[in-house]
């Protein structure tokens, strides 16, 4: 057994919990190695040194208050903590309404429901949407269109009607398409070569 | 006497009875009751019950606290944490191990946590050494030792310790304050700490170790 192994097994060996093979060896170990000995003897006056510590005793009546003071932060820990809105009142000197209740998902919501109706009037009073029905004639359907044209059809002329893009290639006659040139040539895909 | 009549006495007496039961009940002195019984007593809703184990227990684990600390203010703000702590959570407690374990527990937990975020007092309000001290065995083999603590006077003697342990890891200082100044087992040490006892008896070497070396002029 060495000296590392022995130092550790050393209270255990005081204490009588080794088993009597160890012990044994323990013993033997102790008898031929002066630094253990040295070690048991300073490890003994450690215990009797930190018996100091056990006599470190509080006052008498230190413990007095110990149940009132656990009492008080037992309650100020568990005490609901205040919401957002009396929080808020409190910071800014207001007296908060007794009756309202409101937490931080009221205030979020009311926020929410500010913010649709904030949103909502811009849209409304927003120019780009005046302009944006001036331009939505062109792009209607050509019923809609229709609908809003005289209903005598006979007395209408050609001149009178709007003429669309869209209107066009249906109500006149399938578009034509003319080839004002055919390449006499065909298409070559090889790389032409540059001679320096 | 009409059934009725025989039916409403009934009826009166019942409540009687009743609150009577619940009287006596409440009656039981629960000083002298377990820690089984408050625990449940707890968790079924009587805050009171816990009361009687902060009185029970306050006092020990304090003194764990306070060796580790050595502030006796850090100390009782500690361990009133550890009970609140305990109390918040005793539905939880599923009484797989003493209560006292289980408080234990949470006291050094909270301890080390503590130390190691370096919130602790860095000064030293160590409380006063009692008057028993003289009649220790172990105090009075130390002073009779021909050493230099001769000549040092307890107080003195009682700082030096205190540093000395304070320089120790919290692991370590956990395992020396229970084992060799509590006196709890390795068995036990390891509950509380919820480690092997091989991990308690080579912290407590390394440790004790140190202190040789931290004590050397008083050894």
């Amino acid at each position: 057994m060495d000296c590392r192994n022995t130092k550790q097994l050393l209270h255990d060996f005081a204490d009588g919990r080794l088993a009597e093979s160890v012990a044994r060896d323990v013993q033997r170990h102790m008898a031929e190695c002066s630094d253990c000995r040295v070690f048991q003897q300073r490890d003994m006056h450690l215990q009797q040194l930190l018996a100091v510590k056990r006599h470190e005793m509080p006052g008498a009546a230190y413990f007095d208050n110990f149940l009132s003071e656990f009492h008080q932060r037992l309650v100020a820990e568990t005490a609901p903590r205040p919401s957002f809105w009396q929080q808020l009142c409190e910071r800014l000197n207001i007296q908060p309404v007794p009756k309202l209740r409101l937490s931080y998902a009221h205030a979020l919501g009311a926020a929410f429901a500010l913010a649709l109706i904030w949103r909502g009037l811009m849209l409304v009073e927003s120019p780009s949407n005046v302009g944006r029905q001036d331009f939505a004639i062109p792009h209607s359907t050509p019923q809609m269109i229709a609908s809003e044209l005289p209903t005598r059809s006979a007395e209408l002329k050609l001149a009178d009607l709007p003429v669309f893009p869209i209107l066009a290639g249906t109500a006149f006659g399938a578009p034509r398409y003319v080839l004002d040139h055919i390449a006499a040539t065909p298409a070559s895909y090889e790389v032409a070569s540059i001679h320096f | 006497m009409t059934a009725f009549q025989k039916l409403a006495g009934k009826l009166k007496r019942q409540p009687t009875s009743l609150a009577e039961a619940r009287k006596a009940e409440h009656v039981i002195d629960l000083s002298q009751a377990n820690d089984e019984t408050l625990v449940a007593r707890v968790q079924g809703g009587d805050r009171e019950a816990f009361d009687y184990l902060v009185l029970r227990y306050k006092e020990r684990l304090y003194a764990t606290v306070y060796h580790m600390t050595s502030n006796h203010e850090d100390a009782n703000d500690l361990v009133q944490d550890a009970f609140i702590k305990a109390f918040k959570k005793i539905k939880s407690f599923k009484r797989e191990s003493s209560f006292y374990t289980w408080i234990y527990r949470i006291a050094v937990n909270c301890t080390i946590n503590h130390l190691k975020r370096g919130r602790n007092r860095q000064n030293f309000s160590l409380d006063d050494v009692d008057s028993h001290i003289q009649a220790d065995p172990d105090f009075v083999e130390l002073m009779s030792h021909v050493t230099p603590r001769r000549e040092v006077g307890l107080i003195e003697l009682q700082e030096k310790l205190n540093v000395a342990l304070q320089k120790l890891s919290e692991d370590h200082r956990a395992v020396v304050v229970m084992h060799d100044v509590q006196g709890l087992t390795h068995a036990d040490i390891a509950r509380v700490l919820n480690c092997s006892e091989g991990t308690v008896r080579s912290r407590l070497f390394y440790a004790r170790q140190q202190l040789q070396g931290l004590l050397a002029d008083y050894l």
